[in-house]
């Protein structure tokens, strides 16, 4: 490749886009390839982390867009991973995206469109009968071609006898012989890619020419015209067999296909099948939840504060400075004033409120690439199939349910996977029933108040709760499936990949990818969401109530001591002083402290009551007045409608004063609070109306947000939100009313 | 009830979120407020076509 | 002219062996995919299909004249599709192959020629 013609001054150029002076531009490749080829493996050992994920716009398909460095010849080369696909002419979204791509019409977003410099078609070797159809259609494009021989470890073993240098000369481009896993032949591949050239042969246009000649490369570089071995177990093109060892081969083969065979039918089978679903699931949700715990109570430590934490292996100071986590450490740095507020209550406070979902999350995509990369995933897909089929919902769709249960937002996200439209939007609008994270410091909180001391009762209400949601997605499902979203359930069909070891590289990039994704999607969003709710709840400033301020004057005398303990009086509430009854502080400074720490938080209750955010709260009471909530109670649902998580928070600033919901003992005095005639707010028939409210509700904006981008369309997410408010507010008014009834307050 | 409108602090904060109330609202309606759409084309306005401040005659045929 | 939602292929003369001793094609046994018993191998004769899933399973390497074997029967039927076409008797290694999980609806419109005999269930 030159730089400029000596007589014309004319660029040379490779695809057709021209190299600048004394540079080598960066070539634009495209990676194609069937499904199960390891084009993702081999895209991560070309790329590693260099790489970036978008999408295509006016799309639903993810674009990874990698570097790789080119031989010493050549300069950098970006790949960008295609999906998977069978055929370029197929009428499917994923063919489309590909065609438009190659076209040139198509660009990830934030590239520039045209054609690739490049294509490289990832084959597997041990399928190249069915794999050729595709190297085919591209090669009848006429784009410069490398084919990727991938998975050569397997076909070795396996005994195929694969030819490059035939299949080369067959298909007219250069073919690389490569394994993605260990990383042979990635050198030659990318030494290959650089230096692609247009096909020398094209197949026939036809689809029965294309298959006949399919057939026949494969006849002709595959085993098939291989002379039977002589004496000296010689054949054409000097490679030596031996006999034996191929016997060998083809008996491991066999045995293999058994194992295969038998495998298949237990993991489909209608009962064994299920079993060996409900144990790997269980598995699964296990490790996730309780694993996921340590790093979460780390980052919450990072963000809050945790002193016991901090205080195990820190100096003092570096305890006064780091006890109250990054809240405290802002508090500690920056003067009193609103900017510090904003920064410690509605910034780190919304980046933390994300974080903390980056274990589980993390854990669960990491947990589902494994055992997809074993083939398990696909067997149980199809045993899914019969029991969400009933339901209109397609087997694939287990997977997005299932990851909703850590976030329904990359939930939503992986019913990519779903190839027919309207189950893709039936599994997305149902989605959000699954219980997620963000809803389990409520079921914390409620079922605590319900079941105090009886952890048996608290724990079988909670996996009522997780039944519930299931239920209610299928039943939504059911009902939608045969009403706005009818039509005939599309049969499954799915390629089922060979059993085998998984990958833990592999599944290490796919997590990082996910975890991106989720902090962008929805740290962004959740940021936003916190420092608005924050806004809300602080202004408008308010005098302080008249109970703070005697609180106040009290301390003071307190500290001069014109004030004696007896003396004191709770006024807050109009009873005596509990102080007065324990036993007496010696320490008048310690206590005028308690007083003025009372009157904080009488003030700050007082201020969230009358922000913005509490008098929408009170105006809004008397619609969730029939299901049992009084005006904070109502505070704190529709704060929370942007964010389930804050709920436990907003309630603990209103009826405490306290901001750190997690303080000791802070659930036990949320629990004590007193509506405005005295009665308790939590009462029997209260909480299971809140429990299952919040089972119910859509209550996430990211969600909704995700759901409008990924169903291609906001009215898809108003219905969601719309279906799912109503279910929520008429379930939750039954229960309450109907406890009433049966005489449970 | 007041806000403190005479500190700058507050109107940062506010600035802040109102930007943090915008990215919500983009998030939620990317394509632009339905409201605040406007249809293609425009209403338009009629008016007359002239040529030299003068009427066209439409019922000439044009060449 | 609208295409035909679903296609049907008959490939049965290019299936068959040659002639038989009177001069006349013997009549191809043919086979529902969903009937064959597991370990049975067939070659595709035909199907009725809806569209979408006939060209979907024909870029998997379901297509006319695709030599299968059953790998399971019933819900999912699970076949084996081997490389290269025909009868199998032209001594090409089955060592390349996938498997393909399809809903037994589907299998129930899909026709194979067995290469094994199969009496019982032949369909006329």
């Amino acid at each position: 490749m030159s730089d400029g013609c000596d007589r014309c001054g004319e660029q040379a150029s490779v695809g057709g886009k021209p190299a600048g002076t004394g540079t080598v531009a960066a070539l634009h490749i495209a990676l194609l390839g069937n499904p199960n080829t390891g084009k993702t493996t081999l895209f991560n050992r070309l790329c590693g982390l260099r790489h970036k994920t978008s999408n295509f716009p006016g799309t639903t398909q993810d674009a990874r867009i990698g570097t790789v460095r080119g031989d010493d010849a050549g300069g950098e080369l970006h790949v960008i991973d295609l999906p998977g696909i069978y055929s370029l002419e197929i009428e499917q979204n994923e063919s489309e995206v590909c065609r438009r791509v190659l076209a040139g019409t198509l660009a990830a977003k934030g590239e520039q469109a045209g054609e690739p410099d490049a294509v490289c078609v990832v084959v597997d070797a041990t399928n190249l009968a069915r794999n050729l159809l595709l190297v085919g259609e591209v090669l009848a494009r006429r784009l410069p071609t490398v084919v990727a021989l991938n998975m050569i470890d397997l076909a070795r073993r396996g005994g195929f006898l694969v030819e490059p240098a035939e299949l080369e000369r067959q298909l007219g481009c250069k073919v690389v012989e490569c394994c993605a896993r260990s990383g042979e032949g990635i050198d030659q591949l990318i030494s290959a890619m650089s230096r692609a050239v247009v096909p020398s042969r094209t197949p026939p246009g036809s689809r029965e020419g294309l298959e006949a000649w399919t057939d026949e490369v494969y006849a002709l570089c595959v085993g098939h015209r291989h002379p039977p071995a002589s004496a000296g177990g010689e054949r054409e093109g000097g490679q030596a067999i031996d006999p034996a060892a191929v016997a060998s081969a083809a008996r491991a083969r066999a045995r293999f296909g058994l194992l295969t065979d038998r495998l298949d039918r237990v993991f489909t089978h209608p009962l064994l099948g299920m079993v060996a679903f409900l144990i790997v699931m269980s598995a699964l949700l296990y490790v996730v939840f309780q694993i996921a715990t340590y790093p979460m109570d780390w980052i919450s430590a990072i963000f809050d504060g945790s002193e016991d934490w901090v205080a195990a292996w820190q100096p003092g100071w570096v305890q006064e400075l780091l006890g109250g986590g990054l809240t405290g450490f802002v508090e500690h740095l920056m003067p009193e004033g609103i900017l510090r507020d904003l920064l410690a209550q509605g910034v780190v406070s919304g980046i933390g409120a994300t974080v903390i979902f980056v274990p589980q999350i993390a854990l669960m995509f990491f947990l589902i690439s494994l055992l997809e990369d074993t083939g398990y995933l696909a067997r149980a897909a199809f045993l899914m199939d019969r029991v969400l089929g009933p339901f209109g919902l397609p087997g694939h769709s287990f997977v997005p349910l299932l990851s909703s249960h850590a976030c329904a937002l990359p939930g939503i996200m992986a019913t990519r996977v779903i190839p027919d439209r309207r189950q893709r939007l039936l599994t997305i609008l149902v989605a959000p029933f699954m219980t997620c994270s963000a809803r389990l410091p409520v079921y914390v909180l409620v079922t605590m108040l319900l079941f105090r001391d009886r952890p048996g009762l608290a724990a079988a209400a909670f996996i009522g709760c997780y039944a519930l949601g299931v239920l209610a997605g299928l039943g939504s499902a059911l009902l939608l499936g045969s009403t706005l979203l009818r039509g005939r359930p599309r049969p499954m069909i799915l390629e089922l990949p060979t059993y085998k070891l998984p990958s833990i590289r592999t599944a290490c990039v796919t997590t990082w990818d996910r975890s991106i994704v989720f902090l962008k999607n929805a740290g962004t969003n959740i940021l936003a969401i916190s420092i608005v709710l924050w806004w809300l709840g602080t202004y408008p400033k308010v005098d302080p109530p008249p109970a703070a301020t005697q609180l106040r004057m009290m301390a003071a005398e307190m500290r001069e001591g014109r004030l004696a303990d007896s003396n004191i009086h709770d006024s807050a509430r109009g009873t005596p002083s509990t102080a007065s009854q324990a036993a007496p502080f010696a320490d008048r400074e310690s206590r005028a402290a308690e007083l003025e720490a009372k009157a904080d938080h009488l003030e700050l209750s007082n201020a969230k009551a009358r922000s913005f955010a509490g008098r929408m709260g009170r105006f809004l009471q008397p619609v969730f007045a029939p299901l049992g909530y009084d005006w904070q109670l109502t505070v704190g649902v529709v704060t929370s409608f942007a964010a389930r998580e804050v709920f436990v928070s907003t309630m603990a600033v209103i009826v405490t004063g306290r901001e750190d919901a997690e303080e000791e003992g802070i659930l036990e005095e949320i629990g004590a609070a007193k509506r405005e005639d005295g009665s308790p707010v939590f009462t029997t028939a209260t909480c299971w109306s809140l429990l299952v409210y919040y089972v119910l509700a859509m209550q996430c904006l990211p969600t909704l947000a995700v759901t409008a981008r990924e169903a291609g369309g906001l009215k898809w997410a108003m219905l969601q939100l719309l279906w799912m408010s109503a279910v929520a507010y008429l379930a939750a008014l039954l229960v309450y009313q109907g406890l009433r009834l049966a005489g449970v307050s | 009830m007041s806000l403190p409108i005479h500190d700058w602090q507050f109107w940062v904060a506010t600035v802040i979120a109102i930007l943090a109330l915008r990215h919500v609202l983009k998030m939620l309606f990317p394509s632009g407020l339905p409201l605040m759409k406007k249809r293609a084309g425009g209403k338009g306005t009629r008016t007359t076509l002239t040529v030299d401040r003068k009427p066209v005659d439409r019922s000439i045929p044009t060449k | 002219m609208a295409p035909a939602k679903h296609q049907t292929i008959s490939l049965v003369s290019s299936c068959c062996g040659g002639a038989c001793a009177h001069g006349q094609r013997p009549e191809p046994v043919r086979v529902r995919l969903s009937d064959a018993e597991v370990g049975d191998s067939g070659v595709v004769c035909h199907h009725n299909l809806d569209i979408r899933d006939a060209e979907l399973l024909r870029a998997m390497g379901l297509r006319p004249r695709a030599r299968v074997r059953v790998c399971k029967r019933g819900e999912p039927c699970i076949v084996e599709v081997l490389a290269g076409c025909g009868h199998g008797g032209g001594g090409i290694e089955d060592a390349c192959s996938c498997r393909i999980g399809l809903a037994g609806s589907l299998a129930r419109l899909v026709m194979i020629e067995p290469t094994a005999a199969t009496p019982a269930l032949a369909v006329v």
